[in-house]
């Protein structure tokens, strides 16, 4: 989920051609959290700013979800940018925008539980 | 209501007020008359009686007591009416004496024309003790109540009064008309009046007495004990005349009676040295205030003349409408409850003191006071307006920080909302075009694409360093404990962090510490040749504070080249401090302590 549109529609279409199946797409935090709710997806791509929260707060939210998606939060910024709190968040990894692949999703979920 | 006072207006230097010879010279004439006359009592008593030496010079003292104190307190205090006034009651007492001198006019006119003047010259003095001004209608009117009723009731009944159907010894050159029965029915309805009079006058008195200050009542104690041994006799005369008590009357006329009526003088006498001293108190205190008093202490010397603790001196610095106190802070004037007095120069208000309504009480004391603290006023003054400007300058030097740090923010967005943004999108994009090239695509046009992915990362990275640089995102989102984490990630020397920092800072103060530690880590790996480097950051007592050693060779100086400088600058915008210590091949140890709440 991302508020702007040409980011998603170029991350729809880079991770299907690698053959991921994407379930739905939300503008902004509370959409999201009734699409996930909705769709149940596996995986969450998150973007840390968001118009009406953060990514941190809405990976905390999502996670209360007895059966809740990895969550991996996209950024135009730097890990290194948000310093301890990707880790505290409870993400499952992240990615930097100009990073994004299918190759470097499925390195980070198959590199955790 | 406030009670305002008239202006107090710096004097100009001039010299001390002198006692004018020639009115010295007349008092001293007016004394000796007063003195010769009292003579005359004694003389025309001893003619016809027993002379006793004491008795006979303890009476010509009491009589004389009033013109000699008089007359010291003239000399001492010429510009107060009190030493004059007092002689007029010795003068207007002894006069009567010429009723002793053989002749019909001298008996008619002594005797009882005069009779009661004195009394009507005391009031005037009580009433104008201790300034010797009048200072309400009610004492202005008692006073000229009581010359006027002198002399009514002292010329009405001596116009019908025949001294020789009495049988006196000579005529009565005031009478219009022989009728002693007429004469003494105006004789006793004058007592009643004269009784009522002196009611008035009591509670003249009382008003005073209650209306005065700490200071005020200090110098009326005298007068109001020594007014207690001759308001005594005053009621036992009455009382022995009216009832004929010989042995009361033979008592009164003794050492008991000149000693009752000589404490009075002396009050009147100690009272005004009283004030006197609470002057060169005045002046003490002013030494002590000294050439370059602390701030307040104009304030505290001020509080002590005019025995105000509560006392507060506004400034009004140049230019301005409003006042601040001795360090600059706003200070308002408006307050129910206290009295405000403002001081001028050349038509200019310069200060005003808030002080307590009974302190004007004595206003000879409130303008001794503030024309003795004239230079130490004013040199408060300069030193607030002073105070106010560096305030002024350094709240717009720390608003133009903030603002500046707020621009920055700003511009750093605008970085990565827009062209960062936009960078990453082709560059998605172009990852995008790669993964879809088909397989028999000619090898040039993958390598092409490569390129262009290559090319667009290293834009996307100095764009992504060029926004740090400006105001480096971490610091918003994470605070200055994130920020220096990341600096020191970044760092090519090692760097170890001391940081126990709870919860986040003011903007200000976190950019300020953080552009510290970036400015000196930069130094360390560009300059100091050091092996590592450690940052400690504490908060405590409101003040965030950051230490970056390092092992390097030293010799940083912060008045050369313009890094050390701008962040001197910067932690002293916003009322911090920096100390650089940097010996020659012994390290540097940068200490920055940024205050909190900006101050």
């Amino acid at each position: 989920m991302d508020d702007h549109a040409g980011f998603r529609t170029r991350a729809r279409s880079l991770l299907a051609a690698a053959g991921y199946d994407v379930v739905g797409e939300a503008e902004d935090g509370r959409s999201a959290l009734v699409a996930v709710d909705e769709l149940g997806p596996d995986i969450v791509l998150l973007d840390v700013q968001l118009p009406d929260t953060t990514g941190f707060d809405l990976v905390v939210s999502l996670r209360r979800d007895p059966d809740p998606p990895a969550v991996i939060l996209v950024s135009s910024r730097e890990a290194s940018d948000y310093g301890g709190r990707i880790i505290s968040s409870g993400a499952r990894g992240f990615v930097s925008k100009s990073e994004l692949s299918a190759a470097a999703l499925t390195r980070i979920i198959e590199s955790s539980p | 209501m406030t009670a305002r006072s008239e202006a107090l207006t710096f004097p100009e230097a001039r010299p001390a007020q002198r006692a004018n010879a020639a009115l010295l010279l007349l008092l001293g004439g007016i004394f000796t008359v007063g003195a010769v006359l009292g003579l005359v009592v004694p003389l025309a008593w001893v003619s016809y009686s027993t002379p006793h030496i004491p008795t006979l010079l303890a009476t010509w003292l009491s009589i004389n007591s009033f013109e000699f104190l008089g007359l010291y307190a003239y000399a001492k205090r010429p510009e107060n009416r009190v030493g004059p006034l007092m002689m007029g009651v010795g003068l207007a007492y002894s006069i009567q004496s010429i009723g002793w001198i053989a002749t019909d006019v001298t008996y008619t006119v002594g005797t009882f024309l005069l009779e009661g003047l004195w009394l009507a010259v005391l009031g005037h003095l009580f009433l104008a003790f201790p300034t010797g001004r009048l200072e309400s209608r009610l004492d202005r009117g008692l006073v000229i109540a009581g010359y006027a009723w002198w002399f009514i009731s002292s010329s009405l009944p001596l116009a019908f009064l025949d001294f020789r159907v009495n049988g006196w010894a000579f005529d009565n050159v005031l009478l219009v008309d022989s009728n002693n029965d007429l004469a003494d029915a105006i004789g006793r309805t004058n007592t009643v009046i004269t009784a009522g009079l002196a009611l008035v006058f009591l509670y003249a008195l009382v008003r005073h007495w209650r209306d005065a200050s700490p200071a005020g009542r200090r110098v009326l104690v005298p007068v109001v004990w020594a007014s207690l041994p001759t308001a005594a006799f005053a009621v036992s005369r009455i009382f022995g005349d009216t009832l004929q008590m010989e042995p009361l009357n033979d008592i009164l006329d003794g050492p008991v009676g000149i000693f009752a009526t000589t404490t009075l003088p002396i009050g009147f006498a100690v009272g005004l040295l009283r004030s006197r001293l609470g002057r060169s108190r005045v002046g003490d205190l002013v030494v002590e205030l000294g050439e370059a008093p602390a701030p307040g202490r104009a304030r505290d010397t001020l509080a002590r003349i005019l025995r105000d603790p509560t006392l507060r001196v506004a400034y009004r610095p140049t230019g301005s409408t409003t006042y601040v106190d001795e360090t600059g802070r706003p200070l308002s004037v408006d307050d129910d409850m206290r009295a405000v007095t403002p001081i001028e120069r050349a038509g200019e208000r310069v200060a005003a003191l808030v002080h307590d309504p009974a302190v004007l009480q004595d206003p000879e004391l409130l303008r001794t006071a503030v024309a003795a603290t004239r230079l130490a006023v004013e040199n408060e003054r300069l030193q607030a307006e002073v105070r106010v400007q560096l305030e002024e300058v350094r709240s717009s030097r720390a608003r133009i920080v903030e603002a500046g740090d707020a621009e920055r923010r700003r511009v750093e967005r605008n970085l990565h909302d827009g062209a960062q943004q936009r960078l990453v999108m082709m560059s998605l994009s172009l990852r995008q075009l790669r993964d879809s090239l088909p397989e028999d695509a000619a090898p040039s046009l993958a390598s092409s694409v490569d390129e262009l992915l290559a090319e667009s990362k290293r834009a996307i990275d100095e764009l992504r360093e060029l926004a740090r640089g400006i105001h480096p995102a971490i610091l918003t989102e994470e605070g200055i404990a994130g920020a220096v984490a990341s600096l020191a990630d970044r760092s090519p020397v090692r760097v170890r962090i001391e940081c126990a920092l709870d919860g986040r800072f003011p903007d200000a103060v976190e950019a300020t510490v953080y552009f510290v530690v970036a400015e000196c880590l930069a130094n360390v790996a560009k300059h100091a040749s050091a092996t590592r480097a450690t940052i400690a950051i504490t908060a405590s007592d409101g003040i965030l504070a950051v230490e970056v050693t390092d092992d390097g060779i030293g010799g940083a100086d912060v008045t050369k080249g313009t890094g050390l400088r701008g962040s001197l600058d910067r932690v002293e915008a916003v009322g911090g401090r920096l100390t650089v210590e940097s010996p020659t091949g012994g390290g540097t140890v940068v200490r920055a302590e940024v205050p909190l709440d900006g101050r």
